[in-house]
């Protein structure tokens, strides 16, 4: 049976392993970095959607003249059918959902809410860590000065 | 596979040798060495023309097939959905006329008519085919002489460590 995180005294580890530590710590902040810059980007996608919803797919703008994209390089005129049309919603692993404009606009803001609070406990996390980080470099340096003056007395 | 490249590219050629001072062979490596650096380097940028073309080929077919559909359809109009955002779709009614835009990048979209957009889709398709195509046998011939300069790298290599061994003695 694995057993539960033991707490380690930082004051009674070497040099190197402190140094172990703060690697470790480091890499864990990285990760949680990037994942930081995901997780907003996403956000801001899902922020540009809620836009569309609420901007474009508008009743006044029913029947408007627009330049349909066939293609990433090939547009056409058309018309824009909103009337009683739903919107195609991609909700990922390739599957689609029709959504009225309400509905859609509902289900982008619950993804924003989301995501604003896993940012958040992403960002609490960042934060500890990068204490953690400090408080194992404070540590270092006082061993650091300890050892030196040590030398210096013998 | 043959010796010279039709887009100009020099061969490498095969270093025979049967006797050689060690300045002679130190320089003789240092050539062989600028030399592999060089095929590398033609080699990484074939390889990105390659991974740009593989990317745009498919993008040019669905576009023409679209234009051909259109000229199939014209007069026709149909529902269509179409991409607002990455995650999100609307429906537009599109009625086949004879015009299209198409998009050339650099912030320029002009205006053609159908056939005059398959005429140019289909010429853009078959030179990037062809393109892609060249491409691949550059690969091929720059993989075969970077071979060839290494095999000479090791054979001049191999007679410096024999003459190190014989000034030993």
């Amino acid at each position: 049976m694995a057993e539960g995180n033991k707490a380690v005294d930082l004051t009674s580890l070497s040099l190197e392993q402190l140094s172990e530590v703060i690697k470790q710590l480091d890499s864990e902040l990285e990760y949680l970095s990037t994942s930081y810059g995901q997780l907003g980007r996403a956000q801001l996608k899902f922020r540009e959607c809620l836009a569309n919803v609420n901007d474009a797919v508008r009743a006044e703008n029913d029947g408007k003249e627009v330049l349909v994209p066939l293609t990433s390089s090939l547009y056409v005129p058309g018309k824009l059918n909103l009337g009683n049309s739903k919107l195609l919603v991609d909700i990922g692993t390739g599957y689609y959902v029709e959504k009225s404009a309400g509905e859609a606009t509902e289900y982008y803001k619950r993804k924003c809410e989301y995501l604003a609070s896993s940012i958040e406990n992403l960002n609490n996390a960042i934060d500890a860590k990068s204490v953690q980080i400090r408080a194992v470099q404070n540590i270092m340096q006082q061993k650091a000065t300890a050892t030196t003056a040590a030398t210096k007395s013998s | 596979m043959s010796s010279s490249n039709p887009r100009g590219i020099p061969p490498a050629q095969f270093f025979e040798f049967k006797e050689l001072s060690m300045e002679e062979a130190q320089g003789h490596l240092e050539k062989f060495q600028e030399a592999i650096a060089k095929y590398k380097f033609m080699e990484t940028s074939v390889v990105r023309r390659v991974a740009s073309l593989d990317d745009k080929i498919p993008d040019i077919r669905k576009t023409l097939q679209s234009v051909q559909f259109l000229k199939e359809r014209q007069g026709d109009s149909f529902t269509v959905t179409y991409e607002l955002n990455d995650t999100l779709n609307a429906k537009a009614e599109v009625e086949a006329k004879d015009n299209v835009y198409l998009w050339l990048g650099a912030n320029v979209m002009l205006e053609y008519t159908v056939e005059e957009a398959e005429a140019l889709l289909t010429q853009k398709l078959n030179s990037a085919e062809e393109t892609l195509k060249a491409c691949k046998e550059d690969l091929e011939f720059l993989r075969a002489q970077v071979t060839t300069m290494e095999v000479n790298t090791a054979r001049v290599y191999n007679y410096t460590v024999l003459l190190r061994k014989k000034t030993k003695m």
